[in-house]
C-alpha cells in the first residue's frame, strides 16, 4: 500500500505525542478518509479537528482530494489574523536517556513556514590536551531541568520573536566519547531571522541554568565537572531585549 | 522546630552519601540559614558554601524565605551541555 508521511503541529502534536507518522493507506484515499483513519487511531483528535487545515506538499488540500503516494501531509491550525499563529510553534524541551536522533528532532520543529534551522550539538570529547576521556556520566535534577529548558526557550522567544520551533534536549546517562549529548535547534523563516544567535544563546544559557552535571571517567580515574555560574533570583526573569 | 528536606545532587550527594537530608531549622528559616546548616555537616563544607540552592525549581538568594513544604535542592554549579 502507498506510504505517506503526516506531520502534526501545535495542539495536535500534544494529542498524538509524536511529531510525525508514516502510514500505509489504500490507493485512492482522500483527505477526509485519512482524517477518519487518524481519528480511529487518536480519538482525542476530534476536539482539535475543528477548523484544521491539511496540506499536501505545502499546498492546502480539500477534503475530497486524493492523496498521492509518498505524499508529505501536514495538519495544523490556520494563521488567525495578522501574523500571530493560532497555535504556538513547537517547543521540545526535555531530558532523555535515549540516543538523540538529530534528524527526527529537527524535523519535529520544521513548520510549513520554516526556511532555516540552526542547530548545535555537543559531543563527548575523547581527548582534551593529554587527558583521555572514556565516557561521561550525566545526571539531572530532572523536573527542574525540564522547567529550566522551557525557560530558556521562553527567553529565546522573547529575544528573537521570528524564531519558530525550538528544540532543547539534554541526554543523560553514560555517554561514550563521540556521542552527541545535547541538541539546541532553532527554526525560523529565513537564516537572518535570529536563528544563529538564538541557538548560540540557547546552549550558553543551558550551561548556566539547567541543573545537569557530568562526571568524567578516564583511564586514570573519575571526577565531577563543576560549572562556574551561580544563578540567583534575577535568573528567573532576565530582562529581554528583542533582537531582529 | 520544623524539618526541611533538601534534595542533593552530583558532588553534594556523593559527599553526603545520600539523596536527601532532613535539616531542623527555625520556622522562618532562610536559604542562608539552610546553607550554614549544610556547611556544618562533615565533608560538605566547601561545597555547601558554593552550592546553588533551588526552592520549588527556582533560583534563590540567601535571604529567600523557606517553608517546610518547599521542594528544596542543593547542587554544585551546573555542568550540562
Amino acid at each position: 500500500m502507498p506510504e505517506v508521511t503526516i506531520t502534526f503541529f501545535g495542539a495536535l502534536r500534544h494529542i498524538t505525542g509524536v511529531p510525525r507518522l508514516t502510514l500505509e493507506i489504500p490507493a485512492g484515499t482522500t483527505v477526509a478518509q485519512l482524517k477518519a483513519l487518524l481519528l480511529e487511531r487518536y480519538p482525542e483528535l476530534e476536539k482539535s479537528f475543528q477548523g484544521i487545515v491539511t496540506s499536501i506538499g505545502e499546498i492546502t488540500a480539500e477534503d475530497d482530494e486524493v492523496i498521492p503516494e509518498g505524499a508529505h501531509i501536514a495538519l495544523f491550525h490556520p494563521i488567525a489574523g495578522g501574523n500571530e499563529p493560532a497555535e504556538p510553534f513547537p517547543t521540545l524541551a526535555l531530558v532523555t536517556e535515549a540516543p538523540l536522533d538529530l534528524n527526527a528532532l529537527i524535523a519535529s520543529i520544521t513548520a510549513p513556514t520554516t526556511g532555516a534551522v540552526v542547530f548545535f550539538t555537543g559531543v563527548v570529547r575523547g581527548r582534551t590536551g593529554a587527558q583521555e576521556t572514556t565516557y561521561l556520566e550525566y545526571e539531572a535534577y530532572r523536573e527542574m531541568a525540564e522547567a529550566k529548558l522551557h525557560q530558556v526557550a521562553a527567553e529565546i522567544r522573547a529575544r528573537w520573536p521570528k524564531v519558530e520551533g525550538i528544540v532543547l534536549v539534554q541526554r543523560i546517562g553514560k555517554l561514550a566519547a563521540g556521542t552527541p549529548t545535547v541538541l539546541v535547534a532553532c527554526a525560523a523563516p529565513h537564516r537572518n531571522d535570529g536563528a544563529f544567535e538564538a541557538a548560540r544563546y540557547g546552549i550558553d544559557r543551558l550551561k548556566e541554568i539547567v541543573p545537569v552535571w557530568k562526571k568524567e571517567i578516564g583511564p586514570t580515574g573519575q571526577h565531577w565537572v563543576h560549572g562556574h555560574y551561580h544563578p540567583t533570583t534575577s535568573d528567573e526573569h532576565p530582562p529581554a531585549t528583542a533582537h531582529p | 522546630m520544623p524539618i526541611y528536606r533538601v534534595r542533593l545532587f552530583a558532588t553534594l550527594r556523593d559527599l553526603a552519601g545520600r539523596e536527601a537530608l532532613d535539616l531542623t531549622l527555625p520556622a522562618d528559616a532562610t536559604v542562608g540559614q539552610l546553607r550554614a546548616a549544610l556547611a556544618a555537616l562533615p565533608g560538605l563544607q566547601p561545597y555547601a558554601e558554593s552550592a546553588v540552592i533551588a526552592v520549588n525549581h527556582a533560583f534563590t538568594t540567601d535571604d529567600t524565605p523557606l517553608t517546610p513544604n518547599d521542594e528544596i535542592a542543593a547542587f554544585p554549579p551546573v555542568s550540562g551541555g
